[in-house]
């Protein structure tokens, strides 16, 4: 069937789209000013409860039925943070991102630890008006079973008081880190750098001096440019220096430093006089390239056994234009497509095959439908993020539903005289789970010697 | 001057009004998400990061001149919270709410480290982009030269390099707490026990044993309802406990509240992953019989190396005194009056003990609201204002308006009413406009050691939302 519109019932369509386009993201974008960025970043206690007040100002703003329809929307659920709500009789009302369903009655369920969770969230929510609850659940982003506190609030629901809550997983807790989520390799954010310099120091007041040597030899703690380094408060003594051992046992003071300097552990010794962790940024050889580069170090001041040290590890800060790289799933324009892959060849190319991890993991570099893949000379996959896809037999002879020589086309754009360029072919896009044309730009590169091709693409629906 | 009749300059007039409407909220208001509630709360590196990025965008939209000025608004400025900028020769763009001028030479000042901050703030700008600078700057608030944390990024200015910064004063670091900020006696709100407890940490690091003492003991550590209590983490054994400490040496582990919750091994439990944490149960209380419930911050604490639990108590206020608004945003007869109950109750359950939260917590003082607490001979218990404060042992029920109102009779009389509370209308001096305006208190009556009081707060007609 065609639909012709003319006239009046033309205009009345244009009014009812104009008065659905101011409306609509009202109820998509509803602003919480309860944290920045990612709703999946938020980190503390604090902007979990103004989280949890805001989605229950929304629910008094625009009903339940709505309120549910919009907190499945990204704005409201960012895996591995999600809303959800029940009775105080331990009803489901709703919780997005997990195996629960409304109606499902809850009260009995029990964490490892044998915590009744939802008889707690139901008896600090109703004896209390609010609080934390402490348990455990499944992470929904990792599989495990990990340590959660959430917020939980009580409200109004069909006038019965119920609960609405949000929890988060604290990656870096002397209980909680472990090695899935905090390591080396997966350290590119002050984020990221400050849970893992917190995990150092449990790892030492738990392992006690063992964990000098883990320090310097498990890769958990040691990832290309990723080190970690530990100096006496009092005199500047280097106790541990992974990237530089060479300082061990030399003591750091402001003589110790070449004119021009930063005199990097004074420096961390002033600051700690007055705070308890901090920043500093200098100039320093990168042992992942063996050049210099430009480094900011989180440390924390570290208690152990009465003395006072101070424990660090830094990041080298990438170029100024890959420092302003959006994250990978809000990559929508050929222009940040083009400089997503080439901050990604300057990332590998400081740390080789090191940048996998990140490349797989890391928010800053795999999300929605953007990832990176590496590709080599003979065309199979060096790194490919897809596991469903992923395949060390593939050859150049691969062809597309359309007879592109996909494997081939890129190749031949990563060694042609630019080394860089755009390639079109169709491919399974894993967001809507269909064959789309993929734009994709590919630069040439090595690893270990051998010629590689490094590439992302974004499918036509998404390109901007 | 009169405009000209002329009908078509009707429509641009409204045009103009309206691009006004729709312009002014823009400039006036700019939503930076940084950080929640007031913006002098503001105390995490990443809020701060935020702010300035926030800032910073504000720039680029509405230049530097307009964003100038509106950095001297409360939307930007609040508290030790205020906006920097400069070029990176260290001369100064503006510095909201501080007497330094535009034009003033920085990069020759050192703080007393010997730190010279502009040039830090170039080093960072120019090299990193941003980046967190440390040294230490007068706090608008203490007039004292203390330890902060800026937060710095590169910008233009007039074709120049230049940067934007904002900074926090942190207070319950190592270094910095200080009884004139924390202590027992403000602790009211999530943020104030945990920097309360943080800072018993702090001085049980630094002052071994003894801290167990003080906690036991000083003023401090200790105030009615807000009191340290540490437990040994592996046998639950009480090691302090300010609020009773003839319960030093006894076992908490079989410690249950009247709904069940083992409440010492439920913190034990919380700290076993958690580095700190809530608990919440109730407890008798014994001034008034009854079961209240309680919330305890709780933090692990290794003493070396073994591992102790230290925590305090939160007061839940009654659930209309939760969603009271801060001082400074009451603005309706509904919320004065909900605020001056609240006050009450507070004083009935600590006494003299609440006066300190009156004149220095942001939830009971703030813009033009405050609470005044007096006795039967009109005697000023508490009350805020320090031109007030020189006769403030004089009875004073003689006292009238320039109306020749006996607004303190009047207030008492109301207190003493048969309904015990209720509006008293009266001319004061506003100290938010410094004029003397049509003020409506409301007033209940109280005691404090068997003696009659009356507890109260006002607001200014201007400021009355109706």
């Amino acid at each position: 069937m065609q639909i012709r519109l003319k006239g009046p019932a033309l205009a009345a369509l244009v009014v009812l789209l104009l008065l659905t386009l101011p409306a609509a993201p009202a109820a998509a974008q509803t602003p919480c000013d309860s944290h920045a960025g990612r709703l999946a970043d938020l980190d503390s206690r604090e902007e979990l409860k103004a989280f949890v007040h805001c989605a229950a100002a929304h629910v008094d703003a625009v009903g339940w039925e709505q309120a549910l329809q919009d907190f499945e929307s990204e704005a409201w659920l960012d895996s591995p943070m999600y809303l959800f709500a029940g009775t105080l009789e331990g009803i489901s009302i709703f919780s997005p991102g997990t195996d629960a369903n409304p109606g499902d009655n809850l009260w009995g369920l029990r964490d490892a630890d044998g915590v009744a969770v939802v008889q707690e969230q139901a008896r600090i929510a109703r004896d209390f008006g609010g609080g934390y609850v402490f348990y455990r659940i499944e992470n929904i982003e990792t599989g495990l079973e990990e340590h959660k506190v959430s917020y939980v609030l009580q409200v109004e629901y069909q006038g019965e008081p119920a609960f609405i809550g949000a929890g988060m997983h604290p990656p870096d807790a002397h209980g909680t880190c472990h090695v899935e989520t905090v390591r080396a390799s997966l350290v590119y954010d002050e984020h990221d750098i400050e849970a893992f310099v917190n995990c150092a120091a449990h790892h030492l007041q738990q392992n006690g001096l063992q964990a000098l040597h883990d320090f310097a030899n498990d890769e958990r703690w040691l990832s290309g440019p990723t080190y970690l380094f530990l100096y006496d408060l009092e005199t500047a003594f280097a106790v541990f220096n992974a990237g530089q051992p060479h300082l061990v046992g030399t003591i750091r003071d402001a003589a110790s430093y070449a004119e021009g300097r930063v005199p990097v552990v004074p420096e961390i010794q002033r600051i700690l006089a007055s705070h308890d962790d901090g920043y500093v940024s200098y100039t320093i050889r990168n042992p992942a390239t063996g050049e210099e580069g430009r480094k900011v170090s989180y440390f924390r001041r570290l208690n152990h056994d009465g003395r006072a040290y101070l424990i660090a590890a830094g990041l080298y800060v990438p170029s100024l234009e890959c420092n302003a790289l959006p994250l990978a799933r809000d990559i929508n324009t050929r222009e940040e497509l083009q400089l997503y892959v080439r901050c990604g060849v300057e990332l590998f190319e400081e740390r080789g095959a090191l940048a996998f991890d990140l490349f797989r993991h890391h928010p800053q570099w795999v999300g929605g439908s953007s990832y990176l893949f590496v590709s080599g000379s003979d065309c199979r996959n060096i790194f490919y993020p897809l596991d469903y896809l992923y395949d060390e037999s593939q050859t150049c002879a691969l062809e597309d539903s359309v007879g592109n020589l996909v494997n081939q086309d890129i190749l031949d754009m990563s060694t042609s005289e630019a080394g860089e360029g755009w390639v079109d072919y169709v491919w399974l896009n894993p967001a809507s789970d269909s064959l789309e044309t993929k734009s994709s730009y590919v630069i040439g590169s090595t690893l270990n010697g051998e010629h590689v091709s490094v590439g992302a693409g974004l499918y036509e629906s998404e390109l901007e | 001057m009169s405009l000209p009749p002329h009908r078509h300059w009707l429509p641009l007039v409204v045009m103009a009004l309206l691009a006004t409407l729709l312009a002014a909220p823009v400039a006036a208001q700019t939503p930076c998400d940084s950080h929640e509630g007031r913006l002098a709360d503001l105390h995490s590196r990443a809020q701060l990061k935020r702010f300035v990025h926030c800032a910073g965008a504000h720039v680029a939209t509405v230049g530097w001149q307009q964003a100038a000025q509106d950095f001297e608004t409360d939307l930007w400025l609040d508290g030790s919270i205020y906006l920097f900028a400069g070029t990176l020769q260290g001369e100064v763009i503006f510095v909201s709410g501080l007497d330094i001028p535009a034009g003033a030479d920085m990069w020759h000042r050192a703080d007393s480290d010997g730190v010279f901050s502009a040039r830090e703030i170039a080093r960072i700008a120019a090299g990193f982009g941003e980046g967190y600078v440390y040294y230490r700057f007068e706090n608008p608030l203490s007039g004292q030269e203390e330890p902060k944390v800026a937060y710095v990024i590169r910008m233009e200015h007039g074709g120049r390099p230049a940067f934007i910064g904002a900074a926090i004063y942190p207070q319950d670091t190592h270094a910095t707490c200080s009884p004139d900020l924390v202590r027992a006696s403000l602790v009211y709100v999530e943020r104030d026990v945990e920097r309360f407890v943080t800072c018993a940490e702090h001085h049980l690091q630094q002052n071994g044993l003894r801290a167990l003492h003080d906690f036991n003991n000083g003023p401090r550590w200790t105030s009615g309802p807000t009191y340290l209590f540490l437990l040994d983490m592996e046998t639950l054994r009480r090691v302090a406990h300010g609020g009773n400490p003839a319960l030093v040496g006894t076992d908490s582990e079989t410690w249950i509240d009247p709904d069940g919750v083992h409440v010492a091994r439920e913190m034990r439990r919380v700290l076993s992953a958690h580095d700190d944490g809530y608990v919440y149960y109730r407890r008798l209380n014994p001034a008034n019989g009854e079961v209240e419930p309680k919330t305890s911050y709780i933090r692990r604490v290794l003493l070396d190396g073994r591992a102790y639990l230290l925590g305090a108590g939160l007061y839940v206020p009654a659930v209309e005194c939760r969603q009271l608004p801060l001082a400074r945003e009451i603005d309706t007869r509904a919320e004065l009056q909900q605020y001056v109950r609240c006050a009450a109750q507070l004083v009935a359950e600590r006494g003299e003990l609440a006066f300190d939260l009156f004149l220095n917590h942001p939830q009971w003082i703030g813009g033009s609201a405050y609470v005044f607490v007096q006795d039967e001979l009109c005697r000023q218990l508490v009350y805020p204002l320090d031109y007030e404060r020189a006769v403030s042992d004089e009875p004073r029920c003689d006292l009238r308006d320039a109306e020749g109102t006996l607004l303190n009779q009047d207030l008492l009389d109301m207190s003493r009413s048969e309904a015990g509370e209720g509006w008293v209308r009266y001319l004061w001096l506003n100290p938010a406009s410094d004029a003397i305006e049509a003020k409506y208190s409301y007033v209940t009556g109280g005691t404090l050691n068997g003696d009659h009081i009356y507890i109260g707060a006002g607001l200014y007609e201007s400021q009355m939302q109706s």
